[in-house]
């Protein structure tokens, strides 16, 4: 079982990419997120609620996501289309539960994935603050923006509140 | 094989890839759902022989989808594909009926073992 929720997602980025994608990914940085990354312009973001609770967003580049939705249905898109938009929210849906299983944190929801398009900043609130895990692949950079609390005696589930910044 | 399955799942990729699977196992006639509530609807209007169902989905999810299923008196096979493989989610799925458990991202070669055994199942 892992002990901190940045060493699962780490993990189940890795897996997810390398299973589902034939993709390999390595960790480069861990840091606050800042602008800079804002650069991949299509983010797939899923709500998480309960013990623990937050938001947990993937940020890849148009190509990144022309190539994913063509490892997992077969043909390569070249425009952006509804295939792609559900193959990066279905990504991102893998990794947040593969998260909570290494977590072993059954105590916890998700909600169902959302997509974003444009590059935009998520902005998680004065007392939250955004970890970015950026990693480098062979299609090129992605990162995982995480605002993650544990809320174990919490009687009232809750995902942190986010907003959208274009 | 002249099987009807009903597939729900939110997500038009991962349909698309089970339907890829199904039609490999030989299964053409396949029902699609977007969703728990358009899953139910279609079952309650059309005969099938399997469903395979995701179980985070909108306006029903694929436990609830289940328990309609088997509270509407239905023992066929129901497959449930979806990233809620914790134990304490298993179980229960397993106490409301569920037939057989694929947690995603998974091969494709145990997709194709499991519609094979439970389609095997339904043609002896």
């Amino acid at each position: 079982m892992l002990t901190t929720e940045n060493e699962a997602f780490q993990r189940a980025v890795e897996e997810i990419f390398n299973s589902c994608l034939g993709c390999d990914a390595k960790l480069k940085e861990v840091g606050e997120s800042t602008t800079a990354d804002r650069i991949n312009e299509i983010k797939g973001i899923i709500g998480i609620s309960g013990a623990l609770c937050g938001t947990a967003a993937l940020s890849v580049s148009r190509d990144f996501a022309y190539k994913a939705t063509g490892a997992l249905l077969g043909d390569t898109p070249h425009e952006l289309n509804s295939d792609v938009v559900d193959a990066v929210g279905e990504i991102v849906n893998m990794i947040a539960g593969r998260a909570r299983v290494l977590l072993g944190n059954e105590a916890t929801n998700m909600s169902l994935p959302s997509v974003i398009l444009g590059q935009c900043e998520i902005a998680f609130g004065s007392e939250n603050h955004g970890t970015c895990l950026r990693f480098d692949t062979a299609w090129g950079s992605v990162s995982m923006e995480l605002v993650l609390k544990q809320h174990s005696k919490s009687p009232i589930p809750s995902v942190t509140p986010v907003a959208i910044l274009a | 094989m002249d099987q009807k399955v009903l597939l729900a799942d939110d997500s038009g990729v991962m349909r698309k890839i089970i339907l890829r699977a199904l039609n490999a196992a030989g299964v053409t006639d396949v029902v699609e759902a977007a969703d728990g509530a358009q899953a139910w609807t279609a079952f309650q209007t059309t005969q099938f022989d399997m469903v395979l169902t995701d179980w985070n989905m909108p306006m029903m999810t694929g436990l609830d989808l289940l328990k309609n299923i088997r509270q509407a008196g239905s023992t066929i096979p129901v497959i449930m594909i979806t990233t809620e493989s914790e134990r304490g989610r298993v179980i229960e799925a397993i106490q409301a009926g569920v037939s057989d458990f694929l947690p995603k991202p998974f091969e494709n070669e145990l997709l194709q073992e499991k519609l094979v055994k439970h389609l095997s199942a339904l043609a002896s």
